[in-house]
């Protein structure tokens, strides 16, 4: 302990501090200070001092406010510490910060590697407050694993304008569980708090630490951090010590050639200790743009973690991987049970095990990050029938072990977050277990976080992301295949009768592949009248006088084909009777928007959601008589980032429209690909605006020049 | 087995003395639980405790342990009895059967619900007994969820004892949880939440479709707040179907029950009362419900299905006598708070500004955080006086403070519970604990009125949405009222447009608006949490809804902290080539003004429609037109006035330009399912009419082809 904190402690029997609180079996609760329990009697003394005595029959519990690093000091005049006293000091108003909602003076990381293997971090940070959003930062929680790790909330004060230091009482603090149902993964727990005497003006001071008494290959202990935010940063500092003869990985991404973090290396040689010091400050922050790229693949990143090889951390997996093996007798009456002898050949064999997995393994939803990367035994997900995604890719691999056939589990995280580095030697980095399999010379990939993901889909977070997979005791590195037109895929096809008086008799039929078809999967627990509900919703969602006449799906559990959502209803006076010879209507199936190509510029890239395809084809039946008048204009786009392609003919009485939207690329340049990207938006909501107007040519009675207004509608 | 706690001592490092016990004993008190900071327990014969340190005798030891090692001392907890779990059971035929009497009638059904039986007995001594079993067949692969129960109790007044928790499989095996799966902890809540309560969880194994599972708990209350607030809620359908729903209160025979059976049918709204030794026993049973269908706006569940309230009083004087201290205690002018209603008030000259500017502190300064303990911070809130030092606090704790503050400047006002109206009507015919908030009523100048403090943006005198159209609990005037539903115009959107249209379709919009009541509300929080940048960015994406090709002018708002006045929102635009040209048609619609009701989406419906709150928009709108166009067609106007919705909408043609004016309000809450086909036309009505376009033609010149 320094001295600073034992002048604080030192304090600490000279001031009393008020944050215990007694509950009375009445209903009544006090807040004050718990003084003594003697002879069954509760002495305990309020705000103002007074002491009143319970018989310990009266009480229920007392909760016990822990007094917490400078809890008795109450005065910012009375402080000591250098750091605080400083920042406090040179604080700078709201006028300096007009549009902010908070700015933090002081963030620093400390992560001490030991060489027993145990790791010590401790973060700080001094945040002062200046509009209302701002006040959210005084709720505070943080996580750790309970059963390697101690958290320590050091503590968590509140410095307001007039001087005076308000301290976190117990009551507002609570420690949870977030995996509680389910005792094999319940590894995560949640401290949170919410600071007290909050106002805008106040400053903040919250610091946690937290002692890693043992870390390893498969439950990694790993330091991610970003330099950046959206509100300013005075001061930030990220020191990382370890023993000279430990090797630390620290791998750099996103440096910029200014303004990066600074970086300080020393070495103590009497204690054998480096430090490395990165110090950053970012007096703007950034205003965040629309689909704007995570900030860990644009800003300055550091990623720490004990020095290892990918051969090692394979090793170890395997070995692991070796221990959670089934009993056999399970495997056998699990493959049994899916009449997995039946299959001919071996990606049908594949195919149906993991249905059967889906099907009958219930999905956990706990990440490998919220648990680990050592395999729970795989004897639980099939004696209880439940396990996380891991467990059903671990099972999956087992199956197919025990049938003779080869497949190498893997780690995986999103695209979107720059997927798995090759150089960070750490699990830690990866969110997901992930599955290949490859057969007739072709790779399987399979994902088991859903139980509505068909055979061999990846979900778009991983699709064209990096991988590693375990193979010959190692992990080998491999990027993913993209989504695109075979994966991501939606068609629609419309079949509409317009008639004189314009109503519109439409069959419509939708087919869903990949991403589009998980969330209509899940209807397959709806019942038949909720599933006429939401067919009703979507008839009135493409016109507000549509009236469904009969819709469809096609087997919903049936994963080998895709979705097939058939509707079939009417839109009385769909079109627009503008006069006896013109009847006009908008395509009202294609219903683009600009919004994601609003900003005429960017400053960051924009991320699209996945590479696909959209295939619109429309034949509207004209009525007798009536002509399409041409738009005079094509609607198309095309460059290697993203096409669209529009027609409209008529061919006798029918008029065909067809489109087709395709996105190539996810990570669009705000200089080079973003034009491309909105140029093809204004084309695509242009289309959406068209109008489709019908002359009567037949009639060839000349339009009246002149104001028709509509007639009031009877009854 | 190892002894537990002499483990515990040791591991924990607690300094450890033998004896002296004689002479300490009688310093030392009753047995109490200790909860550690690290999340360790220790059940302790007796304790005493200084300002430094807690002595106890655990065992045959005793020790001290530093305070700040410890974070709950308890008098009441008792410990928890291990797990035995019943293996036996004697009915899974009838089960079966009943299961699949279900399927036949509800074959699409995720679960059944094959036994809902709940047991109340409420004993002489005043503590009493919860005895639950749900037995659920398992339909589809969506509902194997259901085996991971979990259960909410407070440690210091209730035990739980799992009675038993098993697979039943239709060949009549049985598959029984191990009690080692049997857990309690602190489950997750939101991050403003904080209280007592604890958790037991369990995941039943080998749960799978076709099967059933089946468990039973029993919940002890041993330590009641109060002997005679014994009360409960049972409900008797869900959205599965339900087999047996079964509710027995067992009484002691000198004890009367009162009780309220919403929603069920004459039948079974009274229960069967029979006598059992020293008991009565009410009965209640409901069989083969069907399941409940969801559809959109529809009343909250407690609205629509059949259940019984039942508690010892028949009316509300015990609880108002037994709440109403605790009000007092907490309703009190200390000098802090006076001082600071005086620093709020400062520079206001009316007793509505001054009403105003407090109501605003509330709601802005008191952070919203919410931490329960015990029957006054769950019911009554904490003291005015703790809630202004903390500056944080939920609902009760607003509540009470804005009335003690009012109190401070002369106006008459409490803290009132509510049910807010997306949770269903409160029951108010008997004294249960039916509310789900706590707002503020007003007294001033004979009128009474309610303000929400637990909002963050609302203007004097408009309060939340949701607090509109209940039923308040005053326990201060031992009063129950209803909260009126405002008239649309407290809830209003007041929109003006000046559009001016080129050849090309190019339109440019100047856009004018101003609202209050909920709509300025939500106006304010969303801007306030935007810097300038980024509120103009939310403007540009709003627009390129409508065309990407646009150039913003101005996008610019009153300050949303401002609340002197209504919020103003002021944006111009253009939006190139917006009207889209065919041959010498240009089509045209007023950007913004399409309506949609996906409330009335269903072709019928079963329950009645059901908004937040009444409201009205109103549109006018001045559209120039082309050089060189005229108009062609334009849509007729609409006029339509029920009960529930007020629309009157007109375009009006002018020399070079057209005028159109709109006005919709709902002006109830509430439409009747009879009102529903009579509503549903109106509203598609009003819906296509703003979908309408006006067309325009190009005037032809001489020689030019049309």
């Amino acid at each position: 302990m320094n001295r600073f904190w034992m002048l604080f402690f030192a304090f600490f029997f000279l001031s009393p501090v008020y944050g215990d609180v007694l509950y009375l079996n009445e209903g009544e609760e006090h807040v004050g200070r718990l003084v003594s329990i003697t002879s069954g009697s509760v002495l305990f003394q309020d705000f103002d001092g007074n002491n009143e005595t319970f018989s310990e029959n009266e009480v229920a519990h007392v909760l016990l406010s822990k007094i917490r690093e400078g809890d008795l000091i109450n005065q910012v005049a009375s402080l000591t510490e250098p750091t605080i006293k400083e920042i406090l000091v040179s604080a700078p108003s709201n006028s300096d910060f007009p549009q902010n909602d908070y700015v933090t003076l002081f963030r620093k990381r400390s992560v001490k590697f030991n060489q027993d293997g145990s790791v010590f971090y401790e973060n700080r940070q001094v945040t002062k407050i200046f509009k209302e959003p701002g006040l959210d930062a005084a709720n505070c929680s943080f996580y750790y694993f309970n059963d390697t790790e101690k958290l320590e909330l050091a503590f968590a004060h509140t410095y307001n304008s007039d001087g005076r230091i308000f301290h976190l009482t117990d009551d507002a603090l609570s420690e949870e569980s977030i995996y509680t149902g389910t005792p094999e993964y319940n590894r995560l727990r949640k401290v949170k708090f919410a600071l007290k005497k909050v106002d805008l003006g106040s400053v903040i001071d919250v610091c946690y630490r937290v002692r890693t008494e043992k870390h390893s290959a498969l439950r990694p202990y790993i330091i991610d951090t970003v330099f950046g935010q959206r509100e300013p940063i005075l001061r930030e500092e990220l020191v990382v010590e370890f023993p000279n003869s430990m090797q630390t990985t620290v791998q750099p991404f996103q440096w910029p050639a200014s303004g990066a973090p600074t970086l300080t290396t020393s070495t103590n040689p009497q204690t054998g200790e480096t430090t490395m010091q990165w110090k950053f400050s970012d007096t703007k922050g950034y205003i965040p743009e629309q689909n704007m790229a995570a900030t860990n693949r644009i800003f300055p990143r550091v990623f720490v973690c004990p020095q290892t090889t990918w051969d090692d951390i394979g090793k170890q997996f395997q070995q692991a991987l070796d221990s959670a093996a089934p009993k056999p007798a399970l495997i056998e009456a699990f493959i049994s049970d899916l009449g997995i002898a039946s299959q001919s050949g071996q990606v049908a064999t594949l195919r149906a095990l993991y249905d059967g997995i889906q099907r009958k393994i219930r999905l956990i939803g706990v990440p490998c990050q919220d648990y680990g990367f050592d395999p729970v035994s795989t004897d639980i997900a099939l004696t209880r029938n439940y396990g996380n995604s891991f467990a059903r890719i671990t099972l999956l691999y087992f199956a197919l072990k025990h049938l003779g056939i080869e497949s190498s589990v893997g780690f995986v995280t999103s695209w979107k977050s720059g997927g798995t580095q090759e150089k960070v030697t750490s699990l830690g980095q990866c969110w997901e277990a992930i599955l290949k399999v490859n057969l007739d010379e072709k790779d399987y990939f399979v994902c088991c976080e859903s139980d509505y993901y068909p055979f061999s889909f990846l979900p778009t977070s991983y699709q064209g992301s990096k991988a590693c997979f375990l193979k010959n005791y190692s992990f080998q590195f491999e990027t993913l295949p993209d989504g695109g037109s075979n994966q991501n895929r939606f068609d629609r096809q419309l079949f509409v009768k317009v008639s004189l008086d314009g109503d519109m008799d439409v069959k419509e039929v939708r087919n869903f592949r990949g991403p589009f078809e998980v969330s209509l999967r899940g209807m397959r627990s709806l019942k038949d009248k909720e599933k006429q509900n939401f067919a009703e919703k979507v008839v009135k969602r493409i016109h507000p006088h549509a009236q469904l006449r009969d819709f469809s799906f096609s087997n919903l559990s049936d994963f080998r084909e895709p979705v097939v959502f058939t509707l079939s209803y009417l839109i009385p006076k769909a079109a627009i009777k503008a006069s006896d010879q013109i009847l006009a209507f908008r395509n009202y199936w294609v219903d683009y928007s600009g919004t994601s190509a609003s900003l005429a510029s960017r400053t960051y890239p924009m991320d699209y959601w996945a590479t696909e395809e959209k295939v619109n084809t429309l034949v509207v039946e004209l009525p007798e008589g009536f002509d399409w008048t041409p738009w005079d204009r094509n609607f198309s786009y095309d460059c290697s980032c993203i096409r669209y392609f529009s027609t409209m003919v008529q061919k006798g009485r029918t008029l065909v429209f067809s489109d087709l939207f395709q996105a190539n690329r996810k990570e669009y340049d705000p200089k080079i690909h973003y034009p491309h990207y909105r140029e093809c938006i204004f084309t695509l909501e242009d289309i959406a605006k068209q109008w489709i107007i019908l002359e009567n040519s037949a009639g060839k009675d000349p339009l009246k020049p002149g104001f028709m207004q509509a007639p009031e509608p009877q009854g | 087995m190892k002894n537990p706690t002499s483990h515990f001592l040791k591991s924990t490092r607690i300094s450890v003395f033998l004896l002296f016990f004689l002479f300490f004993i009688s310093e030392w008190g009753n047995a109490a639980l200790i909860d550690f900071a690290d999340g360790k327990t220790l059940t302790i014969a007796s304790l005493s405790c200084d300002e430094n340190k807690v002595f106890g005798i655990a065992g045959t030891e005793s020790f001290s342990v530093p305070r700040e090692m410890i974070r709950d001392i308890s008098f009441s907890t008792k410990d928890r009895e291990a797990d035995v779990l019943a293996t036996y059971v004697s009915d899974i035929k009838p089960l079966f059967e009943k299961a699949q009497k279900l399927m036949g009638l509800y074959p699409d059904s995720t679960s059944v619900l094959v036994l809902d039986d709940g047991q109340f007995r409420y004993r002489p001594d005043g503590t009493n007994l919860y005895l639950y079993r749900a037995v659920i067949f398992l339909a589809k692969e969506e509902s194997l969820g259901a085996a991971e129960v979990n259960i909410g109790f407070e440690p210091t007044r209730q035990r739980v004892r799992v009675i038993h928790a098993r697979t039943l499989n239709s060949d009549g095996s049985v598959g029984v949880l191990s009690p080692d799966q049997i857990k309690i902890a602190k489950g997750s809540s939101g991050e403003v939440y904080f209280d007592q309560y604890q958790q037991l969880s369990f995941t039943i194994p080998d749960a799978h479709v076709g099967g059933m599972i089946d468990y039973c708990y029993e919940l002890e209350e041993f330590n009641p707040v109060d002997k005679l607030l014994f009360q409960s809620h049972f409900t008797f359908q869900g959205t599965d179907p339900v087999g047996d729903s079964i509710l027995r209160v067992y009484m002691p025979k000198d004890v009367p029950l009162y009780y309220v059976s919403p929603n069920c049918r004459e039948v079974n709204s009274k229960p069967v009362v029979s006598s059992e030794k020293d008991e009565t026993l009410y009965t209640w049973k409901m069989s083969d419900m069907p399941p409940i269908i969801p559809e959109p706006a529809m009343p909250s569940l407690s609205d629509v299905a059949p259940s019984v309230a039942f508690c010892l009083q028949k009316d509300w004087g015990y609880m108002f006598k037994r709440l109403k201290p605790m009000f007092e205690k907490r309703f009190v002018l200390t000098d802090s708070v006076k001082k600071k209603v005086d620093e709020i008030i400062s520079g206001a000259k009316t007793l509505e500004e001054k009403i105003s500017k407090i109501y605003l502190f509330c709601q802005k300064e008191i952070r919203y955080i919410s931490i329960k303990g015990n029957l006054s911070s769950n019911q009554v809130g904490h003291p005015a006086e703790d809630t202004l030092k903390n500056r944080y606090g939920d609902c009760t704790d607003k509540g009470m403070l804005l009335s003690t503050m009012l109190k401070h400047i002369g106006v008459e006002a409490y803290p009132v519970g509510i049910k807010t109206n997306p949770s269903g009507k409160a029951i108010r015919e008997l004294p249960i604990f039916d509310s789900d908030h706590c707002i503020t009523e007003v007294h001033l100048n004979g009128r009474r009125f309610y303000l929400d403090s637990t909002a963050t943006d609302y203007r004097y005198p408009y309060f939340r949405a949701d607090d509109h159209d209940t039923l308040t609990e005053n326990a201060m005037l031992e009063r129950l009222d209803p909260v009126p539903l405002p008239p649309p115009e407290d809830n209003a959107l007041l929109v003006k447009r000046e559009i001016s249209l080129s050849e090309d379709g190019t339109a440019r919009v100047s856009f004018d608006s101003e609202s209050n009541g909920p709509a300025e509300a939500s106006m304010r929080g969303s801007t306030r949490n935007l810097k300038p940048e980024e509120y103009e960015k939310s403007v540009r994406a709003s627009i390129a809804a409508l065309t990407a090709d646009y150039v913003l002018e101005i996008a610019t708002h009153s300050d949303p902290l401002d609340f002197s006045t209504a919020f103003q929102v002021k944006s111009a635009y253009t939006l190139k080539k917006f009207a889209p040209r065919s041959g010498r048609f240009m089509i045209f619609q007023i950007p913004y003004i399409k309506l949609n009701f996906p409330e009335v989406s269903l072709k019928e419906r079963k329950y009645d429609l059901v908004r937040l709150t009444s409201n009205l928009r109103k549109e006018d709108v001045n559209i120039k037109l082309p050089q060189g166009f005229s108009v062609r067609f334009l849509p007729a106007p609409l006029s339509i006035k029920t009960p529930f919705v007020e629309f009157d909408a007109k375009y009006v043609r002018d020399s070079d330009s057209i005028k159109f004016s709109s006005r919709i309000s709902f002006p109830n809450r509430i439409v009747p399912v009879v009102e529903y086909k009579n509503h549903q036309e109106n509203l598609e009505r009003i819906a296509k009419f703003t979908d309408e376009r006006i067309f325009m033609e190009k005037i032809s010149q001489i020689g030019e082809k049309k």
